[in-house]
Protein backbone atom coordinates (compact mmCIF):
# COMPACT_ATOMS: atom_id res chain seq x y z
CA UNK A 1 0.00 0.00 0.00
CA UNK A 2 2.97 2.33 0.60
CA UNK A 3 3.82 2.20 -3.06
CA UNK A 4 0.21 2.86 -4.00
CA UNK A 5 0.29 6.03 -1.97
CA UNK A 6 3.16 7.28 -4.09
CA UNK A 7 1.60 6.34 -7.41
CA UNK A 8 -2.06 7.37 -7.61
CA UNK A 9 -2.39 5.62 -10.99
CA UNK A 10 -1.32 2.28 -9.57
CA UNK A 11 -4.04 -0.14 -10.73
CA UNK A 12 -4.28 -1.77 -7.34
CA UNK A 13 -4.92 1.55 -5.74
CA UNK A 14 -7.48 2.53 -8.41
CA UNK A 15 -9.26 -0.76 -8.27
CA UNK A 16 -9.53 -0.46 -4.56
CA UNK A 17 -12.00 2.41 -5.09
CA UNK A 18 -14.55 0.22 -6.84
CA UNK A 19 -13.98 -2.90 -4.79
CA UNK A 20 -15.74 -4.15 -1.75
CA UNK A 21 -13.95 -3.55 1.55
CA UNK A 22 -14.43 -3.91 5.27
CA UNK A 23 -14.50 -0.17 5.86
CA UNK A 24 -16.00 3.03 4.49
CA UNK A 25 -13.72 5.69 3.08
CA UNK A 26 -14.14 9.02 4.82
CA UNK A 27 -12.53 12.42 4.29
CA UNK A 28 -9.11 12.63 5.98
CA UNK A 29 -10.60 15.23 8.33
CA UNK A 30 -12.95 12.60 9.78
CA UNK A 31 -10.24 9.98 10.22
CA UNK A 32 -10.13 8.58 6.70
CA UNK A 33 -11.70 5.24 7.51
CA UNK A 34 -14.77 3.84 9.20
CA UNK A 35 -14.28 0.18 10.00
CA UNK A 36 -17.38 -2.04 9.93
CA UNK A 37 -17.70 -4.06 13.14
CA UNK A 38 -17.24 -7.80 12.58
CA UNK A 39 -19.32 -9.67 15.15
CA UNK A 40 -19.65 -12.78 12.98
CA UNK A 41 -16.22 -13.09 11.42
CA UNK A 42 -14.81 -16.60 11.78
CA UNK A 43 -11.17 -17.19 12.66
CA UNK A 44 -11.18 -20.24 10.36
CA UNK A 45 -13.05 -19.60 7.09
CA UNK A 46 -15.68 -22.13 6.07
CA UNK A 47 -14.10 -21.95 2.62
CA UNK A 48 -10.60 -20.67 2.11
CA UNK A 49 -9.80 -18.11 -0.61
CA UNK A 50 -9.21 -19.69 -3.99
CA UNK A 51 -7.76 -17.21 -6.53
CA UNK A 52 -7.85 -19.82 -9.29
CA UNK A 53 -11.67 -20.03 -9.00
CA UNK A 54 -12.05 -16.28 -8.33
CA UNK A 55 -13.35 -17.16 -4.87
CA UNK A 56 -12.74 -15.06 -1.81
CA UNK A 57 -12.74 -16.44 1.70
CA UNK A 58 -16.13 -17.47 3.05
CA UNK A 59 -15.77 -16.41 6.67
CA UNK A 60 -18.88 -14.30 7.38
CA UNK A 61 -16.99 -11.02 7.07
CA UNK A 62 -19.31 -8.04 6.91
CA UNK A 63 -18.44 -5.61 4.12
CA UNK A 64 -19.28 -2.17 2.80
CA UNK A 65 -21.47 -3.57 0.02
CA UNK A 66 -23.53 -5.58 2.51
CA UNK A 67 -24.21 -2.42 4.50
CA UNK A 68 -25.06 -0.54 1.33
CA UNK A 69 -27.44 -3.28 0.19
CA UNK A 70 -29.25 -3.01 3.50
CA UNK A 71 -29.35 0.77 3.07
CA UNK A 72 -30.87 0.27 -0.39
CA UNK A 73 -33.40 -2.28 0.92
CA UNK A 74 -34.45 -0.10 3.87
CA UNK A 75 -34.64 2.91 1.58
CA UNK A 76 -36.94 1.05 -0.80
CA UNK A 77 -39.19 -0.12 2.04
CA UNK A 78 -39.35 3.41 3.47
CA UNK A 79 -40.24 4.80 0.04
CA UNK A 80 -42.75 2.27 -1.18
CA UNK A 81 -44.70 1.25 1.93
CA UNK A 82 -45.94 4.85 2.49
CA UNK A 83 -46.55 5.13 -1.26
CA UNK A 84 -48.68 1.99 -1.05
CA UNK A 85 -50.71 3.61 1.73
CA UNK A 86 -51.30 6.69 -0.39
CA UNK A 87 -52.11 4.73 -3.54
CA UNK A 88 -54.51 2.31 -1.93
CA UNK A 89 -56.48 5.15 -0.35
CA UNK A 90 -57.43 6.29 -3.84
CA UNK A 91 -57.75 9.87 -4.95
CA UNK A 92 -55.35 11.77 -7.12
CA UNK A 93 -51.63 11.09 -6.83
CA UNK A 94 -50.21 14.23 -5.23
CA UNK A 95 -46.66 15.43 -4.83
CA UNK A 96 -43.47 14.99 -6.80
CA UNK A 97 -42.27 11.88 -5.01
CA UNK A 98 -45.55 10.03 -5.44
CA UNK A 99 -45.73 10.86 -9.12
CA UNK A 100 -42.06 10.06 -9.68
CA UNK A 101 -42.34 6.63 -8.11
CA UNK A 102 -45.71 5.83 -9.70
CA UNK A 103 -44.40 6.88 -13.11
CA UNK A 104 -41.52 4.41 -12.74
CA UNK A 105 -43.80 1.65 -11.45
CA UNK A 106 -46.19 2.17 -14.35
CA UNK A 107 -43.32 2.29 -16.81
CA UNK A 108 -42.09 -1.11 -15.62
CA UNK A 109 -45.63 -2.47 -15.76
CA UNK A 110 -46.75 -1.02 -19.11
CA UNK A 111 -43.49 -0.79 -21.08
CA UNK A 112 -41.51 -3.72 -19.67
CA UNK A 113 -43.63 -6.44 -18.06
CA UNK A 114 -46.75 -6.40 -20.21
CA UNK A 115 -45.08 -6.23 -23.65
CA UNK A 116 -42.47 -8.84 -22.68
CA UNK A 117 -44.65 -11.34 -20.84
CA UNK A 118 -48.11 -10.57 -22.19
CA UNK A 119 -50.96 -8.76 -20.50
CA UNK A 120 -52.47 -11.90 -19.06
CA UNK A 121 -49.45 -13.23 -17.16
CA UNK A 122 -47.47 -10.03 -16.60
CA UNK A 123 -49.13 -8.86 -13.39
CA UNK A 124 -48.13 -12.02 -11.54
CA UNK A 125 -44.46 -11.18 -12.09
CA UNK A 126 -44.75 -7.49 -11.37
CA UNK A 127 -43.70 -7.71 -7.69
CA UNK A 128 -40.51 -9.54 -8.65
CA UNK A 129 -39.72 -7.17 -11.54
CA UNK A 130 -40.46 -4.08 -9.47
CA UNK A 131 -38.26 -5.27 -6.63
CA UNK A 132 -35.49 -6.22 -9.04
CA UNK A 133 -35.59 -2.88 -10.85
CA UNK A 134 -35.61 -0.73 -7.75
CA UNK A 135 -33.07 -2.84 -5.88
CA UNK A 136 -30.60 -2.67 -8.75
CA UNK A 137 -31.36 1.00 -9.28
CA UNK A 138 -30.86 1.82 -5.60
CA UNK A 139 -27.55 -0.09 -5.50
CA UNK A 140 -26.42 1.66 -8.70
CA UNK A 141 -27.36 5.08 -7.39
CA UNK A 142 -25.62 4.52 -4.07
CA UNK A 143 -22.44 4.23 -6.14
CA UNK A 144 -22.81 7.90 -6.99
CA UNK A 145 -22.95 8.94 -3.34
CA UNK A 146 -19.59 10.12 -2.04
CA UNK A 147 -17.82 7.61 0.20
CA UNK A 148 -20.42 4.96 -0.57
CA UNK A 149 -20.15 2.48 -3.42
CA UNK A 150 -22.29 0.36 -5.69
CA UNK A 151 -22.83 -3.20 -4.61
CA UNK A 152 -23.76 -3.95 -8.23
CA UNK A 153 -20.04 -3.50 -8.99
CA UNK A 154 -19.34 -6.90 -7.41
CA UNK A 155 -19.95 -10.14 -9.26
CA UNK A 156 -21.24 -11.79 -6.10
CA UNK A 157 -24.15 -9.33 -6.05
CA UNK A 158 -25.00 -9.22 -9.77
CA UNK A 159 -24.42 -12.96 -10.05
CA UNK A 160 -26.82 -13.70 -7.23
CA UNK A 161 -29.45 -11.40 -8.73
CA UNK A 162 -29.01 -13.12 -12.09
CA UNK A 163 -29.30 -16.46 -10.33
CA UNK A 164 -32.58 -15.31 -8.76
CA UNK A 165 -33.83 -14.34 -12.23
CA UNK A 166 -32.67 -17.68 -13.61
CA UNK A 167 -34.50 -19.52 -10.83
CA UNK A 168 -37.57 -17.39 -11.55
CA UNK A 169 -37.43 -18.18 -15.28
CA UNK A 170 -36.90 -21.90 -14.82
CA UNK A 171 -39.42 -22.09 -11.98
CA UNK A 172 -42.21 -20.31 -13.89
CA UNK A 173 -41.40 -22.26 -17.03
CA UNK A 174 -41.62 -25.57 -15.22
CA UNK A 175 -44.77 -24.65 -13.33
CA UNK A 176 -46.40 -23.55 -16.58
CA UNK A 177 -45.25 -26.31 -18.93
CA UNK A 178 -44.37 -29.06 -16.46
CA UNK A 179 -40.85 -30.06 -15.42
CA UNK A 180 -40.31 -32.13 -18.56
CA UNK A 181 -42.33 -29.89 -20.82
CA UNK A 182 -40.21 -26.86 -20.02
CA UNK A 183 -36.96 -28.56 -20.96
CA UNK A 184 -38.55 -30.12 -24.03
CA UNK A 185 -39.79 -26.70 -25.09
CA UNK A 186 -36.19 -25.50 -25.21
CA UNK A 187 -35.80 -27.38 -28.47
CA UNK A 188 -37.74 -25.64 -31.23
CA UNK A 189 -40.06 -27.91 -33.15
CA UNK A 190 -38.53 -29.08 -36.42
CA UNK A 191 -39.64 -31.56 -39.06
CA UNK A 192 -36.57 -33.77 -39.25
CA UNK A 193 -36.07 -37.27 -40.57
CA UNK A 194 -35.80 -39.69 -37.67
CA UNK A 195 -32.11 -40.50 -38.26
CA UNK A 196 -31.15 -36.84 -38.36
CA UNK A 197 -33.26 -36.07 -35.32
CA UNK A 198 -31.43 -38.60 -33.18
CA UNK A 199 -28.19 -36.73 -33.76
CA UNK A 200 -29.42 -33.18 -34.06
CA UNK A 201 -31.98 -32.86 -31.29
CA UNK A 202 -29.63 -33.60 -28.36
CA UNK A 203 -27.13 -31.16 -29.76
CA UNK A 204 -29.75 -28.47 -30.22
CA UNK A 205 -30.99 -29.18 -26.73
CA UNK A 206 -27.49 -28.75 -25.36
CA UNK A 207 -26.96 -25.50 -27.27
CA UNK A 208 -30.30 -24.11 -26.16
CA UNK A 209 -29.74 -24.95 -22.51
CA UNK A 210 -26.24 -23.49 -22.67
CA UNK A 211 -27.74 -20.43 -24.30
CA UNK A 212 -30.23 -20.12 -21.45
CA UNK A 213 -27.39 -20.26 -18.94
CA UNK A 214 -25.18 -17.86 -20.86
CA UNK A 215 -28.02 -15.36 -21.21
CA UNK A 216 -28.24 -15.17 -17.43
CA UNK A 217 -24.49 -15.10 -16.91
CA UNK A 218 -24.28 -12.22 -19.37
CA UNK A 219 -27.04 -10.54 -17.41
CA UNK A 220 -24.75 -10.55 -14.37
CA UNK A 221 -21.58 -9.60 -16.23
CA UNK A 222 -23.21 -6.73 -18.14
CA UNK A 223 -24.37 -5.02 -14.99
CA UNK A 224 -21.06 -5.70 -13.24
CA UNK A 225 -18.95 -4.36 -16.12
CA UNK A 226 -21.07 -1.26 -16.56
CA UNK A 227 -20.97 -0.30 -12.92
CA UNK A 228 -17.36 -1.20 -12.37
CA UNK A 229 -15.97 0.39 -15.57
CA UNK A 230 -17.78 3.66 -14.98
CA UNK A 231 -16.47 4.00 -11.46
CA UNK A 232 -13.01 2.93 -12.55
CA UNK A 233 -12.84 5.60 -15.24
CA UNK A 234 -14.11 8.12 -12.72
CA UNK A 235 -11.35 7.08 -10.32
CA UNK A 236 -8.73 7.34 -13.07
CA UNK A 237 -9.87 10.82 -14.09
CA UNK A 238 -9.58 12.03 -10.52
CA UNK A 239 -6.30 10.19 -9.98
CA UNK A 240 -4.79 12.31 -12.76
CA UNK A 241 -5.06 15.26 -10.38
CA UNK A 242 -3.00 13.53 -7.72
CA UNK A 243 -0.56 12.20 -10.33
CA UNK A 244 0.14 15.64 -11.70
CA UNK A 245 0.44 17.27 -8.27
CA UNK A 246 3.63 19.27 -7.86
CA UNK A 247 4.18 19.87 -11.56
CA UNK A 248 3.01 22.77 -13.69
CA UNK A 249 0.65 20.41 -15.52
CA UNK A 250 -1.55 20.28 -12.43
CA UNK A 251 -3.12 23.66 -13.35
CA UNK A 252 -4.32 22.27 -16.64
CA UNK A 253 -5.14 18.77 -15.50
CA UNK A 254 -7.25 19.70 -12.50
CA UNK A 255 -10.02 21.68 -14.27
CA UNK A 256 -10.10 19.17 -17.11
CA UNK A 257 -10.37 16.27 -14.68
CA UNK A 258 -13.08 17.90 -12.60
CA UNK A 259 -15.12 18.79 -15.69
CA UNK A 260 -14.59 15.33 -17.14
CA UNK A 261 -15.52 13.65 -13.87
CA UNK A 262 -18.66 15.79 -13.59
CA UNK A 263 -19.73 14.87 -17.11
CA UNK A 264 -18.96 11.22 -16.38
CA UNK A 265 -21.01 11.41 -13.19
CA UNK A 266 -24.00 12.51 -15.27
CA UNK A 267 -23.36 9.66 -17.68
CA UNK A 268 -23.15 7.30 -14.71
CA UNK A 269 -26.49 8.61 -13.46
CA UNK A 270 -27.97 7.68 -16.81
CA UNK A 271 -26.19 4.33 -16.83
CA UNK A 272 -27.51 3.56 -13.34
CA UNK A 273 -31.08 3.83 -14.64
CA UNK A 274 -30.30 2.24 -17.98
CA UNK A 275 -28.67 -0.86 -16.50
CA UNK A 276 -31.43 -1.33 -13.94
CA UNK A 277 -33.91 -1.09 -16.82
CA UNK A 278 -31.95 -3.51 -19.01
CA UNK A 279 -31.57 -6.06 -16.22
CA UNK A 280 -35.32 -5.91 -15.52
CA UNK A 281 -36.31 -5.86 -19.18
CA UNK A 282 -34.18 -8.89 -20.04
CA UNK A 283 -35.48 -10.78 -17.01
CA UNK A 284 -39.02 -10.00 -18.15
CA UNK A 285 -38.14 -11.12 -21.66
CA UNK A 286 -36.70 -14.41 -20.38
CA UNK A 287 -39.78 -14.99 -18.23
CA UNK A 288 -41.93 -14.23 -21.28
CA UNK A 289 -39.98 -16.75 -23.35
CA UNK A 290 -40.33 -19.37 -20.63
CA UNK A 291 -44.08 -18.80 -20.33
CA UNK A 292 -44.73 -18.61 -24.06
CA UNK A 293 -42.10 -20.78 -25.77
CA UNK A 294 -41.51 -19.78 -29.42
CA UNK B 1 -25.94 18.08 -32.04
CA UNK B 2 -23.00 19.45 -30.08
CA UNK B 3 -24.26 17.70 -27.00
CA UNK B 4 -24.44 14.42 -28.87
CA UNK B 5 -20.90 14.88 -30.17
CA UNK B 6 -19.70 15.71 -26.68
CA UNK B 7 -21.36 12.62 -25.28
CA UNK B 8 -19.82 10.45 -27.98
CA UNK B 9 -16.33 11.82 -27.42
CA UNK B 10 -16.76 11.35 -23.70
CA UNK B 11 -18.02 7.83 -24.14
CA UNK B 12 -15.29 6.84 -26.55
CA UNK B 13 -12.65 8.45 -24.37
CA UNK B 14 -13.89 6.69 -21.28
CA UNK B 15 -14.20 3.42 -23.13
CA UNK B 16 -10.64 3.63 -24.50
CA UNK B 17 -9.33 4.56 -21.08
CA UNK B 18 -11.14 1.62 -19.49
CA UNK B 19 -9.85 -0.74 -22.19
CA UNK B 20 -6.30 0.45 -21.64
CA UNK B 21 -6.62 0.14 -17.90
CA UNK B 22 -8.54 -3.10 -17.68
CA UNK B 23 -5.59 -5.45 -18.24
CA UNK B 24 -3.52 -3.60 -15.64
CA UNK B 25 -6.43 -3.64 -13.21
CA UNK B 26 -7.15 -7.29 -13.89
CA UNK B 27 -3.53 -8.08 -13.25
CA UNK B 28 -3.60 -6.20 -9.96
CA UNK B 29 -6.93 -7.39 -8.67
CA UNK B 30 -9.59 -9.80 -9.86
CA UNK B 31 -12.73 -8.06 -11.10
CA UNK B 32 -14.51 -11.39 -11.31
CA UNK B 33 -13.76 -12.27 -7.69
CA UNK B 34 -16.81 -13.70 -5.95
CA UNK B 35 -17.30 -13.14 -2.27
CA UNK B 36 -19.55 -15.97 -1.15
CA UNK B 37 -20.51 -13.96 1.94
CA UNK B 38 -21.68 -11.13 -0.26
CA UNK B 39 -23.55 -13.50 -2.57
CA UNK B 40 -25.45 -15.09 0.30
CA UNK B 41 -26.03 -11.70 1.86
CA UNK B 42 -27.35 -10.38 -1.45
CA UNK B 43 -29.78 -13.27 -1.73
CA UNK B 44 -31.04 -12.75 1.81
CA UNK B 45 -31.39 -8.98 1.52
CA UNK B 46 -32.99 -9.20 -1.92
CA UNK B 47 -35.47 -11.91 -0.98
CA UNK B 48 -36.40 -10.22 2.31
CA UNK B 49 -36.92 -6.94 0.46
CA UNK B 50 -39.00 -8.77 -2.13
CA UNK B 51 -41.13 -10.38 0.59
CA UNK B 52 -41.62 -7.18 2.60
CA UNK B 53 -42.41 -5.06 -0.44
CA UNK B 54 -44.67 -7.76 -1.90
CA UNK B 55 -46.72 -7.86 1.27
CA UNK B 56 -46.75 -4.20 2.25
CA UNK B 57 -46.16 -2.28 -0.97
CA UNK B 58 -46.66 -4.07 -4.27
CA UNK B 59 -49.97 -5.70 -3.35
CA UNK B 60 -51.68 -2.49 -2.25
CA UNK B 61 -50.03 -0.49 -5.04
CA UNK B 62 -51.20 -2.97 -7.69
CA UNK B 63 -54.68 -2.90 -6.27
CA UNK B 64 -54.70 0.89 -5.93
CA UNK B 65 -53.46 1.46 -9.47
CA UNK B 66 -55.93 -1.05 -10.84
CA UNK B 67 -58.74 0.61 -8.93
CA UNK B 68 -57.69 4.07 -10.04
CA UNK B 69 -57.57 2.98 -13.66
CA UNK B 70 -61.01 1.44 -13.31
CA UNK B 71 -62.32 4.60 -11.67
CA UNK B 72 -60.87 6.80 -14.42
CA UNK B 73 -62.35 4.54 -17.10
CA UNK B 74 -65.71 4.61 -15.29
CA UNK B 75 -65.59 8.39 -14.95
CA UNK B 76 -64.87 8.80 -18.63
CA UNK B 77 -67.72 6.45 -19.51
CA UNK B 78 -70.06 8.32 -17.17
CA UNK B 79 -69.03 11.67 -18.59
CA UNK B 80 -69.57 10.40 -22.12
CA UNK B 81 -73.00 9.10 -21.18
CA UNK B 82 -73.88 12.39 -19.51
CA UNK B 83 -72.73 14.34 -22.57
CA UNK B 84 -74.80 12.08 -24.81
CA UNK B 85 -77.83 12.54 -22.51
CA UNK B 86 -77.33 16.30 -22.52
CA UNK B 87 -77.13 16.34 -26.31
CA UNK B 88 -80.37 14.35 -26.53
CA UNK B 89 -82.12 16.60 -24.02
CA UNK B 90 -80.98 19.72 -25.86
CA UNK B 91 -82.33 18.38 -29.13
CA UNK B 92 -85.58 17.49 -27.38
CA UNK B 93 -85.93 20.95 -25.85
CA UNK B 94 -85.08 22.62 -29.12
CA UNK B 95 -87.80 20.59 -30.83
CA UNK B 96 -90.21 21.48 -28.05
CA UNK B 97 -89.30 25.15 -28.30
CA UNK B 98 -89.90 25.11 -32.04
CA UNK B 99 -93.26 23.40 -31.41
CA UNK B 100 -94.16 26.03 -28.83
CA UNK B 101 -93.44 28.86 -31.30
CA UNK B 102 -95.70 27.16 -33.82
CA UNK B 103 -98.41 26.82 -31.24
CA UNK B 104 -98.09 30.45 -30.26
CA UNK B 105 -98.42 31.44 -33.87
CA UNK B 106 -101.48 29.23 -34.21
CA UNK B 107 -103.09 30.63 -31.07
CA UNK B 108 -102.43 34.19 -32.18
CA UNK B 109 -103.88 33.44 -35.58
CA UNK B 110 -106.97 31.91 -34.04
CA UNK B 111 -107.38 34.82 -31.67
CA UNK B 112 -107.10 37.25 -34.57
CA UNK B 113 -109.66 35.27 -36.52
CA UNK B 114 -111.96 35.12 -33.50
CA UNK B 115 -111.64 38.84 -32.95
CA UNK B 116 -112.34 39.57 -36.60
CA UNK B 117 -115.34 37.31 -36.57
CA UNK B 118 -116.64 38.81 -33.35
CA UNK B 119 -116.23 42.36 -34.59
CA UNK B 120 -117.91 41.50 -37.85
CA UNK B 121 -120.70 39.88 -35.91
CA UNK B 122 -121.11 42.94 -33.77
CA UNK B 123 -121.21 45.20 -36.80
CA UNK B 124 -123.73 42.93 -38.49
CA UNK B 125 -125.89 42.77 -35.42
CA UNK B 126 -125.75 46.52 -35.06
CA UNK B 127 -126.68 46.97 -38.69
CA UNK B 128 -129.51 44.49 -38.38
CA UNK B 129 -130.73 46.16 -35.25
CA UNK B 130 -130.54 49.56 -36.85
CA UNK B 131 -132.43 48.31 -39.90
CA UNK B 132 -135.09 46.71 -37.73
CA UNK B 133 -135.43 49.86 -35.71
CA UNK B 134 -135.83 51.84 -38.88
CA UNK B 135 -138.48 49.48 -40.20
CA UNK B 136 -140.29 49.54 -36.91
CA UNK B 137 -140.29 53.30 -36.98
CA UNK B 138 -141.59 53.26 -40.53
CA UNK B 139 -144.28 50.82 -39.61
CA UNK B 140 -145.29 52.96 -36.65
CA UNK B 141 -145.38 56.03 -38.78
CA UNK B 142 -147.52 54.14 -41.35
CA UNK B 143 -149.84 52.93 -38.63
CA UNK B 144 -150.11 56.42 -37.18
CA UNK B 145 -150.71 57.78 -40.64
CA UNK B 146 -153.44 55.20 -41.35
CA UNK B 147 -155.02 55.86 -37.97
CA UNK B 148 -154.92 59.58 -38.62
CA UNK B 149 -156.37 59.15 -42.10
CA UNK B 150 -159.09 56.90 -40.78
CA UNK B 151 -159.92 59.37 -38.11
CA UNK B 152 -159.97 62.12 -40.67
CA UNK B 153 -162.22 60.09 -42.98
CA UNK B 154 -164.52 59.14 -40.12
CA UNK B 155 -164.84 62.64 -38.84
CA UNK B 156 -165.20 63.92 -42.42
CA UNK B 157 -168.05 61.47 -43.04
CA UNK B 158 -169.71 62.43 -39.85
CA UNK B 159 -169.23 66.07 -40.72
CA UNK B 160 -170.58 65.48 -44.22
CA UNK B 161 -173.59 63.61 -42.86
CA UNK B 162 -174.24 66.32 -40.37
CA UNK B 163 -173.90 68.95 -43.06
CA UNK B 164 -175.99 67.00 -45.54
CA UNK B 165 -178.58 66.33 -42.87
CA UNK B 166 -178.73 69.92 -42.10
CA UNK B 167 -179.04 70.71 -45.81
CA UNK B 168 -181.39 67.95 -46.85
CA UNK B 169 -183.27 67.88 -43.54
CA UNK B 170 -185.89 65.29 -43.15
CA UNK B 171 -186.38 64.53 -46.80
CA UNK B 172 -183.98 61.79 -46.76
CA UNK B 173 -185.07 58.38 -45.56
CA UNK B 174 -182.97 56.21 -43.41
CA UNK B 175 -182.08 54.08 -46.47
CA UNK B 176 -181.07 57.04 -48.52
CA UNK B 177 -179.11 58.25 -45.65
CA UNK B 178 -177.09 55.08 -45.38
CA UNK B 179 -176.66 54.87 -49.17
CA UNK B 180 -175.44 58.37 -49.37
CA UNK B 181 -172.95 57.77 -46.60
CA UNK B 182 -171.59 54.68 -48.30
CA UNK B 183 -171.34 56.56 -51.59
CA UNK B 184 -169.54 59.39 -49.98
CA UNK B 185 -167.28 57.00 -48.18
CA UNK B 186 -166.34 55.02 -51.26
CA UNK B 187 -165.80 58.26 -53.15
CA UNK B 188 -163.59 59.44 -50.46
CA UNK B 189 -161.70 56.14 -50.38
CA UNK B 190 -161.28 56.12 -54.12
CA UNK B 191 -160.05 59.70 -54.05
CA UNK B 192 -157.73 58.72 -51.38
CA UNK B 193 -156.55 55.70 -53.34
CA UNK B 194 -155.96 57.92 -56.38
CA UNK B 195 -154.05 60.29 -54.19
CA UNK B 196 -151.73 57.52 -53.01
Amino acid sequence: MAGAQHDPLNPEHLFHHVQDSTYFELPQLLGGKLEIPQPLQLANPILGPNPAAHLEAFDLTLTKFMVLQVVAAVGLILLFVPLAHRTVQGGRPRGRLTNLLEAMLLFIRDEVARPAIGKHDADRFLPYLWTLFFFVLACNLLGLVPWAGSATGALACTGMLALCSFAMVVGTGMSKLGAVGFWKAQVPHMDLPFVLAIFLLPMIFLIEVLGLLIKHIVLAVRLLANMMAGHLVLAVLLAFIAASAGSIAWYGVTPASVLGATALMLLELFVAFLQAYIFTFLTALFIGMAVHPH
Amino acid sequence: MNKLLFERVLFLGGFTLALLLLPRVAAAADPLAVDVDLAIWTAIVFLVTLAVLWKFAWGPICEGLERREQAIADNIATAENAAEEARKLTAEYEAKLAGAADEVRKVMEEARRDAEYTSQQIVEKAQAKAAEEGNRMLREVETAKDAALKEISDSAADLAVDLAGQIVGRELSVDDHSRLIEEAQSDFLSVQADGD
